[in-house]
């Protein structure tokens, strides 16, 4: 385990212990680690292994059962703050992709905005703004069941781009595309992390998809084994 | 897309769900307004009908559910008029009897001299003479419903009658009734030296005070009368009182009914769409904007449920009275503030009613619910 303070820090686990069924599960045994500002990291390990736990813990979506989750090097004391550390300051992106199915890939990129920005216009401007960087413009109109898996899943980048957030937490963000199709959107993730300077974590099971981030750290049983700066695509601007 | 089109999307993406819900949310409006409408109906046919005859106060036998079986005996006319205060007293026998085309007709016997016969707004004919016993004044509306002029013979209580006249009076109910001398009614109906009510005028009906020691008077000397006011015949009347507590469980049942109907629709809607609900969490929004989202669903299908439930209501209450059985006896009285106050209500308990599953899923861990647990 290596706790990294050249960088400021974005997201901090202290001592993070994730258990289920009554204790009998422990999907997260002591996790401390740092995640610094514009950092490319792959979260690695096999099936089970607490990749996903670890970041549902950063993302607020579950609830650590002991430790603490810091954001800016501080606590969020309520659901209510993780909210909106989602809508300001946080991407997510699945590996199921998890758009509305009764909305086209614009409105699932739309509804994102809606707590942040109050005009239509504004909204629907900026939607289409995002739909045109991942390459979707032609297919806007389109509700997921109408779109491939490869653009499903832009549609879903899209959307986690929808309010500038400074980390973007990735979940098997490839888990469900073909070879191609995954390199098109590992290729769109580290373009986006680059251009735009946030920090980028995602949980994979490919090593090839690990080798292109900054940094790896990998997972058994819910502990931290490794943890290895290498070239990757290095820290965004 | 704004905050009403993803709750409308919601909606119309679950068609038969949605039109099954607002047709229970309709139907149950459907009940409230007409049942309301009906009841508030029958008071106002009541009131308007002895206001335009003149009459001050109204005296019954107490105790009656049925205010036709209402039987006092004639000789206290004399002792009512001599009541201070007390300038007139009418006998009238009154009952629903069949009339043709299988209908039933309000019928009243009123005796002669009485001055209740100086409110008759002839429009054609003559009153009834006492000398012929077998005549009446039809309201124009009976007469018209009938197909009778004066001079036509019209069937009553099974006898063949003249039409003597025709009134054209201002208020629903008694332009549809039909009037004979009080002999023939009492009569035809087997009930000599008996009438259903006394009608009194009084020397000054805005004097409450003296109102109410006449009224005072009367209840105190015969113990088993009761006297009503023309607002108030209708309020301490059994029948009428059993028919509106009927009506007013039917409505609460029926927007129970809808609540249950709107909560289970919604329980079942979020249930299966958990998952969609952590993705907006996900995505940021917040506990309390998906419970609005929920709400406004809520919201939308009581909405239109309303509208849909008024005009089947108004609908339903006009037929209802314009069957032969009741036809004239009561015209629904649906105004705008019964509407508001309907719509309200309802608006209401939508909300209330969507609250609890929007506040049910909400609590979930957002995890839990992406996971599709």
């Amino acid at each position: 385990m290596t706790a990294r303070a050249e960088v400021p820090a974005v997201v901090d686990l202290d001592r993070v212990r994730k258990e289920y069924d009554g204790g009998r599960i422990v999907a997260l045994d002591d996790v401390t680690l740092r995640f610094g500002q514009g950092e490319s990291v792959a979260i690695i390990g096999r099936s089970g292994s607490g990749k996903s736990s670890m970041l549902n813990a950063m993302a607020g979506l579950d609830r650590p059962t002991r430790g603490r989750v810091l954001i800016d090097g501080r606590e969020p004391p309520s659901a209510a703050h993780w909210t909106r550390l989602r809508q300001s300051s946080m991407g997510l992106v699945f590996q199921s992709f998890l758009l509305l199915p009764t909305l086209t890939a614009r409105e699932n990129v739309e509804v994102a905005m809606f707590p942040r920005i109050r005009s239509v216009a504004a909204r629907r401007a900026r939607a289409d703004e995002l739909i045109a960087e991942v390459g979707l413009t032609d297919r806007a109109h389109h509700r997921p069941g109408e779109l491939s898996g490869g653009e499903r899943q832009r549609v879903a980048i899209a959307r986690s781009l929808a309010n500038d957030p400074r980390v973007l937490l990735a979940d098997e963000p490839t888990g469900n595309l073909d070879s191609r199709t995954s390199a098109h959107v590992l290729e769109l993730l580290m373009d986006l992390h680059k251009t735009r300077g946030m920090a980028l974590i995602l949980v994979t099971h490919d090593p090839a998809v690990a080798e292109r981030c900054h940094r790896q750290i990998r997972m058994v049983d819910g502990r931290v084994v490794e943890d290895r700066v290498h070239g990757g695509e290095g820290r965004a601007a | 897309m704004n905050g009403l089109s993803l709750p409308w999307r919601n909606l119309t993406q679950r068609p038969t769900r949605s039109f099954l819900t607002l047709l229970g949310v309709s139907l149950s409006v459907a009940a409230y307004v007409a049942l309301a409408g009906l009841s508030r109906g029958i008071d106002n046919a009541a009131r308007d009908g002895l206001t335009e005859n003149g009459i001050h106060l109204i005296v019954t036998e107490r105790g009656v559910v049925d205010i036709f079986a209402s039987a006092l005996p004639m000789d206290l006319e004399s002792d009512l008029r001599a009541i201070d205060g007390v300038t007139n007293v009418a006998p009238d026998l009154a009952n629903l009897v069949p009339a043709e085309a299988d209908s039933h007709v309000l019928l009243n016997g009123w005796g002669a001299g009485s001055f209740l016969w100086d409110t008759v707004p002839l429009v054609a004919g003559e009153l009834p003479s006492q000398d012929q016993p077998r005549s009446v004044v039809l309201g124009s509306r009976l007469a018209e419903s009938l197909g009778k002029r004066t001079g036509d013979t019209v069937e009553l209580l099974y006898e063949p009658f003249l039409v003597a006249g025709i009134a054209e009076f201002d208020s629903l109910m008694n332009d549809n009734r039909a009037i004979l001398p009080l002999s023939s009614m009492q009569e035809l109906t087997f009930r000599n030296g008996v009438v259903t009510v006394f009608h009194l005028q009084l020397e000054d009906p805005r004097d409450a005070e003296a109102l109410a020691e006449i009224r005072a008077t009367i209840e105190s000397t015969w113990p088993r009368l009761r006297t009503a006011s023309p607002e108030g015949i209708t309020q301490d009347n059994r029948m009428v009182e059993i028919f509106q507590g009927f009506g007013w469980a039917v409505s609460a049942i029926a927007l129970v009914m809808a609540v249950l109907i709107v909560i289970n629709t919604l329980v079942m809607s979020v249930t299966e769409r958990k998952q969609e609900l952590a993705i907006l969490s996900a995505i940021g929004w917040g506990r309390l904007r998906i419970i609005a989202m929920i709400v406004t669903e809520g919201m939308m299908l009581t909405a239109i449920g309303s509208a849909v439930g008024i005009a089947l209501g108004i609908a339903s209450a006009s037929f209802v009275s314009a069957m032969p059985a009741v036809q004239g006896l009561v015209q629904p009285e649906i105004t705008w503030w019964l509407l508001v106050e309907i719509v309200v209500a309802v608006l209401m308990l939508g909300a209330v009613a969507s609250f609890y599953p929007a506040w049910r899923t909400t609590r979930m861990v957002p995890v839990t619910a992406l996971q599709g647990q």
